[in-house]
């Protein structure tokens, strides 16, 4: 298959995953107990595959980043059910998707990356998304 | 600020330090074992988030919760995996932009399933969310 037709289905899978992410919202799941099952679902297929194909090199430092990584992406699954427990979907990942802003700043700071003058007015338009979707819900 | 913000505000800041550390993370892990170790760690910190409220959740929510998660978990690593094939041989720079267009798909169907509403700045609001989205890559 070509990279494109790989990328059609990837779209369709984060499409899906933000969606179903609603639907257990809506349908009364527990935002613990259903962050649990995908983690540990992942977790299962990642560790079997790993073990198939031969287990990967990974160093102290990718160790380390793994956990807080991992512990803190359970932590975003659980907060974001409950925000969309609350919230509509059309603001909750609007809102969470500009998250690239800040990112940006840490990678600039901690790792050396550059900004570019599209990064910097994506910035400037993210600080402005933020405030019309906090006030964006029809009341 | 009610419930709602809360979640949101705290899921804002878990994404940001998560996606800073899968970033670190990628360079010094084969992504394979990097998931294995971050998706076990992951499911050990949700099993203790819980465990606390797994009394007050009835049978039919445990049961939806499971089928969900699964349904969900699957879909997150097969996602992972083609995003992975694609970027064997397609460029990054169309391929990213592309998958953030996801965010319209996702608002768009949400709207119109669940009759979200939005006023004028929230329309206005998701419209630049995009724009600047794209700009981020």
């Amino acid at each position: 298959m070509e990279w494109a037709g790989y990328l059609a289905l990837a779209f369709v899978s984060y499409s899906a995953q933000g969606l179903l992410f609603k639907y257990a919202a809506h349908h009364g799941c527990d935002k613990y107990l259903t962050t649990f099952y995908v983690m540990l679902v992942v977790f299962c297929l990642s560790a079997v595959i790993s073990l198939i194909l031969g287990v990967g090199a990974v160093t102290s430092t990718g160790v380390l980043a793994a956990a807080i990584s991992g512990s803190t992406y359970a932590l975003y699954n659980i907060f974001r059910v409950g925000a969309l427990l609350e919230m509509p979907a059309s603001i909750v990942y609007p809102l969470l998707r500009l998250y690239n802003a800040p990112l940006l700043f840490l990678l600039v700071a901690f790792t050396g990356e550059t900004m570019t003058a599209y990064n910097a007015a994506g910035v400037l338009l993210a600080l402005a998304s933020v405030y019309l979707l906090s006030n964006g819900e029809e009341k | 600020m009610n419930a709602g913000k809360k979640y949101l505000a705290m899921a804002f800041v878990t994404i940001v330090i998560s996606s800073f550390f899968l970033k670190e993370g990628a360079m010094n892990a084969e992504p394979l074992m990097f998931a294995t170790i971050a998706y076990g760690i992951g499911t050990v910190v949700a099993y203790l988030a819980h465990r606390r409220d797994i009394r007050s959740v009835d049978e039919k929510h445990r049961g939806n919760s499971l089928k969900f998660g699964t349904v969900i978990g699957v879909a997150n690593f097969f996602g992972v995996y083609l995003i992975l094939k694609a970027l064997e041989t397609g460029p990054g720079t169309v391929i990213f932009p592309v998958l953030s267009l996801s965010l319209a798909v996702i608002a768009l169907v949400s709207i119109a399933a669940f009759k979200e509403r939005l006023n004028a700045k929230g329309k206005l609001g998701l419209m630049l969310a995009l724009l600047s989205v794209l700009l981020l890559q």
